[in-house]
């Protein structure tokens, strides 16, 4: 009985995933215009966004169609669509995003996607409470300040000519501080990995400064980088100049997260050490501390490798796919940039093991 | 100026494509007069090519420097740069120009500190940290991008990928054992509730593929390459958020099943519900510190595009509904929700696995 209600669970759950990989659900937009990118297009600033919802169409001549759209505090507008290389596809009830400019004229400029984000928002959040509890997700908070932080206060200010690499070493420190006494509390444990941490970071930072000069390092086969500088010339007072300073921020903030959870491992193990024997000396605690931290390395050696990997597959796909021979790969700007940002970041969390046991054995035994 | 870098770009990309073209490295010899012509400086410069089949060769180049310094390469006698060949058809040098720095020689520098560093501190668990290294940056450069490349479906090469990794992964950390299949299962499990969340959102969210962070660079290689269509482009996003989260996933399934074995080997008559509570446990002290490290690489490798937004003052509703952001946005949470949600189908795997009752 038991048992066949598995099957039968089983069963569905591999149909549904055949029928949404086979289901004809995904049309092909006809042919646009590769080249314009969108956001050389730039809207007004002065422009207001709202979200709405489609209700019906009013009229519809050639390529322009006009609807009434009902907007989230229940008015009924007229919206004309806007014509882009990828049309807007609406039928009823399909949610869009709608702008105003100072003629009154309003127009559909997109699919309101940011409900249906929401809504991942708030699964992701109710598995993180289910699963995990409430006690454990301080840790977490603080990480989010860290990302609220980055967004908010880093990019703003390094495009007033702030030094990247300066407002890095602030939000790294800022990151560690809050998320290892989030999660320990202040104690002589804390202090041992915050310190860990940050000397590793201080290691990773000082790898980039020597190699990215070395190879001639400023960023401009990223497509990303290219459009950063040309609108920071056109659009800011302050031009944007120092690249090869941002990209070692970006290496530093990508490797802090996995650097702290090695850091703290190391530490507890060591606390736990103590614990266990109150007289262990210096010397020991530390032998025992580096065995232990290694086996943590060595499992995670991986991660940061996968996750980088996964979260740029897109554009290294794109840039790989012109790659004919060895001479031109190990010579490219992009593929030392990404192999940097891989291994530099693993090398901080492999050091994360030595700085923190030492400092643990130092803070935690008398001698 | 805007449509001169587009079509600089362009030019570029195109270019690749059109010529059978090699790429070898080259000594500058002298460097002679300099011409202005437009918004360019133009060098003459006297090379030697010293590697590759047209080696010992010496050509004079014009290096081009341009009034955007970021796009030029500075040159002076005895530098050794990197040129681009274009044959005739006959097999003599029809053009050259140079490609950029020479940058091979610093990465081996750099892979050689790696190297140290891992012997350092790692030990004697440095063979295996290496061995998993490279088989995983050897998987996707041998493996899965000439999968991509020759249009196999992106969902079924990248999901095919990540399972050989973490069969390699776990087979080299746990060896072959119930531990070894619990794991297997539960990890199976999670990529495949992965790619049914991201199926349904992407549908829901209408993204459309084109206008993710590189993807018209994608876009104008594969048109000449392969038979793409931009329905492959969702594939990508679902390839991606599955490769994303595989490490930190593997990380928490080999925790909890290490934990929970050993704690039924310590105690052959534990009750199922004992031991999962256990391993529940173990799940939650590790969680926020992971969730943290993956959402801070998402972070970092969207910080350039933010960082764009905010020379443009976009407003943040017009940033979360764009498909670029969206996109991110995407990625991070289904990533991250499949790895707490591993958590508790790894639990039930391995107690089910491990205890008959």
């Amino acid at each position: 009985m038991k048992k066949s209600r598995i099957f039968y669970i089983i069963f569905h759950f591999i149909f549904l995933i055949f029928y949404c990989l086979y289901a004809d659900s995904w049309p092909e937009p006809p042919d646009y215009d590769f080249y314009a990118h969108p956001l050389l297009e730039v809207s007004n600033a002065d422009d207001i966004f709202m979200l709405g919802k489609v209700l019906n169409t009013v009229e519809k001549q050639g390529q322009k169609e006009t609807l009434n759209i009902k907007l989230l505090n229940g008015k009924i507008v007229k919206a004309e669509k806007y014509e882009s290389e990828v049309p807007i596809l609406t039928k009823k009830g399909t949610p869009v995003l709608l702008t105003q400019n100072k003629s009154e004229k309003t127009v559909i400029v997109d699919y309101d996607r940011s409900s249906y984000l929401s809504i991942l928002a708030v699964l992701f959040i109710l598995a993180v409470l289910i699963v995990g509890g409430i006690k454990k997700l301080t840790g977490l908070t603080a990480i989010g300040a860290g990302i609220i932080f980055v967004i908010f206060i880093f990019l703003p200010l390094i495009l007033r000519g702030w030094s990247p690499l300066f407002l890095a070493a602030i939000s790294v420190i800022l990151i560690t501080v809050s998320v290892i006494t989030g999660i320990n509390g202040l104690n002589k444990k804390s202090i041992s990995a915050i310190v860990g941490t940050i000397l590793s970071s201080i290691f990773v930072m000082i790898l980039g400064l020597i190699f990215y000069p070395l190879a001639n390092i400023n960023g401009f086969s990223l497509e990303p980088v290219q459009m950063l500088n040309y609108f920071s010339k056109n659009y800011t007072s302050f031009p944007f100049e120092k690249f090869s300073e941002l990209l070692i921020s970006i290496l530093l903030i990508g490797a802090t997260g996995i650097i702290i959870d090695v850091a703290v491992c190391v530490a507890s193990i060591m606390e736990e050490l103590i614990s266990k024997n109150s007289r262990i000396a210096r010397k020991q605690l530390l032998m025992l501390g580096l065995k232990a931290g290694r086996e943590i390395a060595a499992t995670v050696s991986n991660t940061l490798i996968l996750a980088y990997f996964g979260s740029e597959l897109i554009f290294i796909l794109a840039a790989t796919l012109s790659i004919k021979s060895y001479a031109q790969l190990f010579n490219n700007e992009w593929f030392f940039i990404v192999v940097f940002q891989m291994l530099a970041g693993s090398i901080g969390f492999f050091i994360a093991v030595p700085l923190t046991a030492l400092t643990a054995s130092f803070l935690m035994v008398k001698k | 100026m805007k449509k001169s870098i587009l079509f600089l770009f362009i030019e570029l990309l195109l270019c690749q494509y059109i010529f059978a073209d090699i790429f070898c490295k080259a000594k500058v010899l002298k460097i002679g007069g300099t011409e202005i012509k437009g918004n360019a400086k133009i060098e003459n410069v006297s090379l030697k090519i010293i590697s590759g089949k047209h080696k010992n060769k010496i050509v004079s180049v014009k290096n081009y420097l341009w009034d955007e310094k970021n796009y030029n390469t500075y040159i002076k006698p005895g530098d050794t740069i990197v040129i681009r060949i274009n044959e005739t058809i006959d097999g003599k040098i029809d053009r050259v120009s140079i490609k950029g720095y020479r940058r091979d020689k610093i990465l081996f520098l750099f892979l050689l500190v790696f190297l140290i560093v891992v012997f350092l501190t790692c030990g004697k668990k440095w063979l295996v940290v290496i061995a998993s290294i490279t088989v995983t940056i050897s998987s996707f450069m041998f493996l899965l991008l000439p999968m991509l490349k020759n249009g196999h479906p992106p969902i079924i090469a990248c999901g095919s990928v990540a399972m050989l990794i973490a069969l390699a992964m776990l087979l080299l950390i746990l060896g072959f054992s119930k531990k070894f299949i619990a794991s297997v299962l539960s990890l199976s499990i999670g990529m495949l509730f992965s790619v049914l969340l991201s199926i349904i959102f992407i549908n829901l969210t209408k993204i459309s593929g084109i206008f993710m962070e590189g993807s018209r660079m994608l876009l104008t290689a594969t048109r000449s390459i392969t038979g793409w269509t931009i329905s492959d482009f969702r594939g990508i996003i679902i390839g991606s958020v599955i490769i994303a989260a595989l490490g930190v996933t593997i990380d928490i399934i080999v925790d909890i099943v290490v934990g929970m074995s050993a704690l039924h080997n310590a105690k052959k008559d534990i009750a199922r519900k004992e031991l999962m509570a256990s391993g529940l446990k173990i799940g939650r002290d590790v969680l926020s510190g992971m969730l943290g490290s993956l959402f801070l690489v998402f972070t970092a490798s969207s910080i350039i595009m933010m960082t764009v937004y905010t020379v443009l003052k976009t407003p943040a509703l017009r940033v979360i509904n764009w498909e670029f952001f969206a996109v991110v946005l995407l990625e991070a949470f289904i990533g991250s929700l499949t790895f707490v949600i591993v958590i508790p189908i790894t639990v039930l795997v391995s107690s089910l696995i491990f205890t008959k009752k």
